[in-house]
């Protein structure tokens, strides 16, 4: 048990810190995570998490499948992404390690803080798996520390499934020197909706956690907490997205629960009434869409969420809202996939089908917060965009901006970010519903009562009277005008922002929440004198303006994905039969650029050293090309 | 049956026309909202209106150009349009208060009337304001006095169509009904709650053709007056009053259109506030007049309406006391 033998201390100054809180589903790793890392983030330090959630409810426990946990990293400085690997593990069986150990998620001189009771367990059968994860372990030079955290867990609590994780806690705190005041008003406030004892128990466990390890351990770590000069608060990107929808004026939500959505009805449903707004659980995706459609026609400000499998449900009502030109925000929290795919894992498979899923010409316009503060900001933005162009709005983020928690500058709201009341004077006489300005595809918006604005709403073809028309040149005309609002639309965009050089050997591109990964792997890569560029997409439909002549500059460019895409060798890929990540093949298309891709979808974030590690590769195979 | 159980059910009695008049209202105030959101906006409104996550994304001043503006104010017309919304929140505020008029004792029931119509009629003034500032016609000199009080007077047909109607609760001695008589056009609906004694005919002069007037007491119901989609007077009053309905929708002739009519057993014979028995027994003989199937010539009074007719004589006995 435990390390300190001598009484002596090794105290470790570090910049940053990656730790893997792992356990059981339903072991409590989440909330000890959670206020460990708001309390890192609230002493100042930078903070990313990444969730690591089961997609079944009940998993079978002490098995590499019922791996639940968080990985929080922190630093000194601004942290944007989940890191490299992890450098302590806070682990409650062996197999939940060994599912850590086997995906490389720790470093190689890991500290292990491992269940001690495993070791000797009278189950002959748990005795038998945890000498065989040891060994399968052994290959890695991790330090691993017993802690008795069930044993001491007991010494306070019945049930030490409902103590252990603050025990760890405590271990946690002490080992980062974490300032326990914050962390018992972080207990009182994640418990404080139940008696008061259990916030007392839990505040019990943490500080027995505390004395365990300052009586146990023979190493800390210091990370410099510098405090915020601004306000910053804590969260994760569907609290962000929600707390935008509010900001942004959103007066109604229609959803129907689908993971990883479903958290930011949850967190509209608790406070949205305070505002004004309502969020409306419908029987199912399709009659989400439609109420929110209703709404937006009647000329609230409408909001629909979900995730792939509902965005594919609501294919048909977006189409008749982008037909009848109702301006709608719709927030894709995207998941693996096809299919029910992988609920609660991170991929960036739904770009394509966001931009071009629909039966017909429905032009739409695409976006994708690249970081938590940016999921709550990219909704203000959306709102305005969908109303300015009576046109669908889908906001694209993933798992991990969804689950993942950051701080960022509490935003100081602005009542402009919100829809003013609709006009609702006479329709000037002759003024057709659809009076197409020839030029740029727009007419005003009617919504039902406005005198003189009555008409008939269809989802069939129609002409300016609203009536459904058939007729060759009126179809031309519908089309064109609702295709002509995405280029004007697409007109007021400013070429994105490259980050490193204007020019170079490689341009590395992406979209969405790898932001941070890659602009850490390209700042490795140009600290070793590679010059590497990266751009990272915001607006994916209509896409940002000058990107071909941003491409000319670079010998390559190739884009990093969270999705599918072909490897050049693999058995029947040929050039004629590749297929692409979605971004490189919109790009591709766009400019006619010869656009490469790295992509993975492992179900997790890419890491900074894997992509890293493609765009030293990516330089290699372009020099060896240019070479031969 | 406690005054505010009986303002209750007058007010019930004109909801669909409260409702319709505080639609109208709301829907102003949007449009006023709608209006005024966007007045002045500047390049730095433009901005903020985008949010942050289009900062260094979107050329805010080319998106500035495809926001619509085309029925937004000048910057002088927005100042008498926020009186307009001013006013009009006020009276918002009022929620039901606004609806009910408590006469004081010895008040001019006509008179009171006429300042509460004022305050209402202050809702269609802020509209006109509205119109006249978004057509740029608004005149200081000329205008600028719209929102003290537009009397019943000055509405036009269409806002008399839209009145909200009015619950008066009055001394039985101020209830001069006949007061009130030049607001009863274009669908106007006023109840009285009577409070004490009162004429128990009260509302027989109000009686013309096209005006739905009723009388009823304690336990009448006043449905078919909140049914009557048209000009229409009632009055709660108590037990020993008449009861009659006049539904203009009825029948060709005037008593064809009296729907119900019940006499109390006895009347009373004294004066109330300033009306003499004898005038209260010209009240019921004009009732009578107006209600009662007239006999023909050389019929004797042994048909219903003619028994009707003695009795309502004999109630009358104008030697009772003064």
């Amino acid at each position: 048990m435990g390390t300190k033998a001598t009484g002596q201390v090794n105290v470790e100054e570090v910049p940053e810190h990656t730790v893997e809180i792992i356990t059981n589903s339903g072991e409590g790793a989440q909330k000890c995570a959670q206020i460990f890392g708001a309390t890192c983030a609230k002493m100042g330090n930078g903070v990313w998490t990444v969730e690591i959630i089961p997609a079944e409810i009940e998993p079978p426990h002490h098995t590499v499948t019922s791996t639940s946990g968080n990985i929080i990293r922190f630093g000194t400085g601004k942290i944007t992404n989940w890191g490299d690997q992890s450098k302590l593990a806070v682990a409650f069986n062996d197999q939940v390690l060994l599912s850590r150990h086997r995906l490389d998620s720790l470093r190689d001189d890991c500290i292990i803080l491992l269940e001690a009771a495993w070791k000797d367990s009278e189950d002959e059968e748990l005795r038998r798996m945890y000498d065989e994860a040891m060994e399968e372990m052994s290959s890695k030079n991790y330090r691993f520390v017993m802690v008795p955290y069930e044993e001491e867990a007991l010494k306070i609590v019945d049930n030490p499934n409902h103590g252990k994780n603050m025990f760890a806690l405590g271990l946690l705190a002490e080992i980062y020197q974490r300032d326990l005041s914050i962390i018992e008003k972080q207990i009182a406030h994640i418990f404080r909706f139940k008696p008061a004892k259990v916030t007392e128990k839990n505040i019990e466990l943490v500080k027995a956690g505390i004395a365990w390890a300052k009586e146990n351990l023979d190493f800390r770590f210091h990370i410099e907490s510098v405090p915020f000069e601004e306000e910053r608060i804590v969260m994760n990107g569907n609290q962000a997205a929600a707390l935008g929808a509010i900001a942004s004026g959103v007066e109604l939500c229609a959803m129907y629960p689908i993971t990883p959505a479903t958290s930011v009805s949850h967190e509209l449903a608790e406070i949205i009434e305070n505002y004004g707004g309502i969020v409306h659980q419908s029987e199912d995706e399709i009659a989400a869409a439609g109420v929110a459609i209703g709404a937006s026609y009647a000329g609230k400000v409408a909001l629909t969420v979900t995730s792939g499998p509902g965005m594919a449900l609501k294919t048909e009502f977006l189409a008749l809202a982008i037909m009848i030109e109702v301006p709608l925000v719709v927030l894709n929290v995207q998941r693996g996939g096809p299919s029910t795919g992988l609920p609660t894992k991170v991929e960036q498979s739904d770009l394509l089908s966001s931009i071009y899923g629909q039966p017909g010409d429905a032009p739409r316009v695409v976006m994708a917060p690249r970081t938590i503060e940016e999921c709550f900001h990219a909704m203000v933005t959306a709102r305005k965009i969908a109303e300015t162009f009576r046109m669908v709005v889908i906001v694209l983020t993933d798992a991990n901006l969804a689950t993942g928690v950051g701080q960022f500058t509490r935003p100081e709201l602005d009542v402009r970010w919100q829809q003013g009341a609709i006009d609702q004077s006479p329709i000037p006489e002759g003024l057709r519903p659809y009076e197409w300005d020839l030029e740029t595809g727009l007419s005003k918006r009617i919504i039902p009562g406005m005198p003189g604005g009555q008409h008939t709403v269809t989802g069939l073809a129609h002409d300016e009277e609203s009536l459904v028309s058939y007729h060759p040149s009126s179809n031309e005309l519908g089309i064109k005008m609702r295709s002509r609002k995405l280029a004007v639309f697409q007109s007021t965009l400013m070429p994105p922002e490259i980050h490193g050089d204007d020019e170079g050997d490689l341009l590395v591109v992406g979209w969405g929440s790898t932001q941070g990964a890659i602009v850490d792997a390209v700042g490795r890569a140009r600290e070793q004198g590679h010059k590497v560029s990266t751009c990272q997409l915001a607006f994916l439909s209509p896409l940002e303006p000058g990107l071909k002549k941003i491409f000319s500059r670079f010998n390559k460019v190739m884009t990093v994905e969270i999705n599918y895409s072909d490897t050049p060798g693999d058995p029947y890929v040929t050039e004629d039969s590749r297929r692409y990540g979605q971004l490189a093949w919109l790009l591709r298309a766009h400019t006619l650029v010869d656009v490469e891709c790295w992509t993975s979808c492992p179900g997790q974030p890419l890491r900074p050293r894997d992509i890293y590690n493609n765009i030293i590769a990516q330089l290699e195979s372009t020099e060896k090309g240019v070479a031969a | 049956m406690p005054s505010e159980q009986r303002i209750g059910i007058a007010l019930e009695a004109i909801r669909p026309n409260r409702e319709r008049f505080l639609s109208a209202v709301s829907t102003t105030t949007e449009e006023i909202r709608g209006l005024l959101h966007g007045t002045g906006e500047t390049a730095d409104d433009q901005t903020v209106s985008l949010g942050q996550f289009a900062s260094g994304h979107v050329d805010v001043e080319r998106f500035a150009a495809f926001t619509r503006s085309d029925s937004r104010l000048t910057p002088e017309a927005s100042e008498p349009v926020r009186s307009a919304q001013r006013a009009l929140n006020d009276l918002l505020q009022m929620d039901e208060r606004l609806f009910v008029l408590e006469v004081e004792p010895g008040a001019n029931l006509g008179a009171e009337v006429d300042k509460r119509l004022a305050v209402i009629g202050d809702a269609f003034a802020a509209a006109h304001l509205v119109d006249l500032a978004k057509r740029g016609r608004y005149r200081e000199d000329q205008h600028a006095g719209l929102l003290d009080g537009l009397r019943y007077a000055g509405w036009s047909r269409a806002e008399r169509k839209l009145s909200p109607g009015l619950v008066v609760a009055v001394d039985g001695a101020d209830f001069a009904a006949a007061q009130v008589a030049p607001y009863l056009d274009e669908g106007m609906k006023l109840v009285f709650v009577v409070r004490g004694d009162a004429p128990a005919a009260a509302l027989s002069r109000l009686v013309t053709p096209g005006v739905f007037v009723q009388q009823a007491r304690e336990n009448g119901s006043l449905e078919a007056f909140t049914a009557f989609d048209g000009t229409a007077v009632a009055a709660l009053l108590p037990n020993d009053a008449v009861e009659f309905a006049h539904d203009p929708l009825a029948g060709d002739t005037t008593y064809e259109r009296f729907t119900t009519l019940d006499f109390p057993r006895e009347i009373r014979k004294r004066s109330i506030g300033g009306v003499s028995p004898a005038q209260q027994a010209e009240d019921l003989a004009l009732l009578e007049a107006l209600a009662v199937v007239p006999v023909p010539d050389g019929e004797s009074a042994s048909d219903p309406a003619g028994k009707l007719s003695a009795w309502l004589l004999n109630q009358t006995n104008l030697v009772g006391e003064k």
